[in-house]
């Protein structure tokens, strides 16, 4: 890391995000999916919503214990492999340690198990041994890493992570209750030109109709030649053929200083409706996918051609 | 002005859009060319990070497509506003730039750096220029830096030079701007 750049930790740690709702960095990143799944053996599930709002996602599960004897319910939440794209990455962090679980009102407590893999070998005992957390992190100490010491013939700086979040309930006979998830999602996006093949075949996968949208865009500001547009993927391996409320709304300024216009997901709402959208699913799929295209911010001062000093 | 270059001659990448290679196309900016490039893009140095494309106003706000459009206009070189994901696609529909083996042509100032998600303007700072050293490190050891770039707001650091490698070490493209004279040396 640069001498430069450590002196400007403005909007380092976990509260990053809500201090700095506009920070960005590339123009495009790639989402980062935090997978739920669940053993949940002869429970039933009772009512399941998924809710997105901005970038936060609410999953509440209620479920039934009507087996005729006590049941143990577990749930995970695990990341992808991980790496790390360089100094500039807007998704520094893709640990989702602002995972947060609730079961009937309650704060869950969670077990964290964290890995780290590099030229294919489990190096997390290795990592953990030199002090460096298993998860990459462009802030990882570089003296620490250093100590690293070679594995396969090479220092491994750059290794791949991965988290899996775990936790638990146990339900009496007869007993109900609400699992509630929270997390702020990890979503790709890229800015598009309005008038490219790229959003028309977004518009499209979201079962959007493509000239609807870009008149959505057209009535929003007539002179725009790029939007902003987030793909969030949800998965939650036991959606599919359950009947689950999704509610989907966005601030009308979102984290990316951009302003939400058009949001699709198929099997619901207009396809070609406004920034919210709510209805019910019951489809095979296991991910919820949403589509949001957002209008770029205006600058807001007239130019003045002067250089301004760093 | 550097010699004429047929799209044939141009073809310094496996992905290029040779068709029509036979006629004349044009001509690749001057290094000379490149640095007027440079001296518009340093024109952009303290700008913050602003998600706003097209729409980047220098001192006030700009992201890597909207800085890299907007000094290349400046500089005389103009096309039209491109995101970064539709970049490679301009490119090869249009042939206003063409893709550069580093491998075969050297690379030269006022270069487009294209990642996925990203760009930039490659600056082989000399030495002695006051951006090529600012403190960037690397491994422990400082290092030179080799473009312009629009950071971040999350660093909240603004548009300047930095270190390529530092920045960013996946794999990028490298584009260069064509001059094209006209449709008439195209038969």
């Amino acid at each position: 890391m640069s001498e430069r750049l450590s002196l400007r930790p403005i909007c380092a740690g976990l509260f990053a995000a809500l201090l700095c709702p506009a920070a960005v960095a590339f123009e495009a990143e790639n989402g980062v999916p935090l997978a739920i799944t669940a053993e949940i053996g002869p429970l039933a599930i009772e009512r399941l919503a998924v809710r997105l709002h901005g970038r936060d996602v609410t999953i509440r599960t209620e479920l039934l214990n009507d087996s005729g004897e006590r049941q143990v319910a577990a749930f995970y939440a695990s990341t992808p492999l991980f790496g790390q794209l360089g100094i500039a990455e807007e998704y520094a962090d893709k640990s989702f340690r602002d995972l947060r679980v609730t079961i009937d009102g309650a704060r869950a407590a969670l077990q964290s198990y964290p890995k780290a893999y590099f030229r294919g070998r489990d190096i997390t005992s290795l990592v953990r041994k030199a002090g460096v957390d298993p998860l990459p992190h462009p802030d990882s100490d570089q003296r620490k890493l250093r100590r690293l010491g070679s594995v396969d013939g090479a220092q491994p700086s750059d290794w791949r992570g991965s988290v899996t979040y775990a936790w638990k309930a146990t339900l009496a006979k007869g007993a109900r209750s609400v699992h509630e998830v929270r997390f702020r999602a990890l979503p790709r996006f890229a800015l598009e030109m309005v008038d490219s093949d790229r959003l028309t075949r977004q518009v499209a996968q979201f079962c959007g109709d493509p000239a609807r949208v870009r008149r959505l865009l057209a009535q929003a500001d007539p002179q725009a030649s790029a939007v902003m547009v987030e793909r969030y993927d949800i998965p939650v391996d036991y959606l599919a053929m359950r009947e689950a409320t999704v509610d989907v709304t966005q601030p009308d300024k979102n984290w990316l200083g951009a302003r939400p216009v058009a949001t699709l997901a198929c099997g619901l709402g207009d396809p070609a409706g406004g920034a919210t959208i709510t209805g019910t699913i019951d489809g095979p799929d296991q991910v919820l996918s949403v589509l949001v295209i957002s209008m770029l911010e205006q600058p807001e001062a007239p130019a003045t051609g002067e250089q301004h000093g760093r | 002005m550097a010699e004429a270059v047929t799209l044939e001659k141009s073809a310094t990448s496996e992905t290029s859009n040779t068709q029509g290679k036979g006629c004349v196309l044009g001509k690749f900016i001057s290094e000379e060319d490149g640095w007027k490039i440079v001296a518009a893009a340093k024109t952009w140095v303290g700008t913050p990070y602003k998600s706003w494309g097209g729409n980047s106003k220098k001192g006030i706000g700009g992201d890597c497509s909207g800085t890299t459009n907007k000094s290349y206009i400046e500089a005389g070189f103009s096309y039209p506003y491109q995101t970064t994901s539709n970049f490679a696609n301009f490119a090869r529909a249009t042939n206003r730039f063409r893709q550069i083996d580093p491998d075969k042509v050297p690379m030269q100032a006022g270069d487009v750096l294209l990642w996925p998600g990203h760009m930039a303007i490659y600056v082989p700072f000399p030495e002695g220029h006051p951006d090529r050293n600012t403190g960037v490190i690397r491994k422990g050891k400082p290092v030179a830096n080799d473009m312009y770039t629009a950071f971040n707001e999350r660093r909240d650091v603004p548009y300047g030079p930095y270190n390529i490698a530092t920045f960013r070490p996946d794999k990028y493209k490298v584009y260069r701007y064509l001059v094209v004279p006209g449709a008439a040396e195209c038969p």
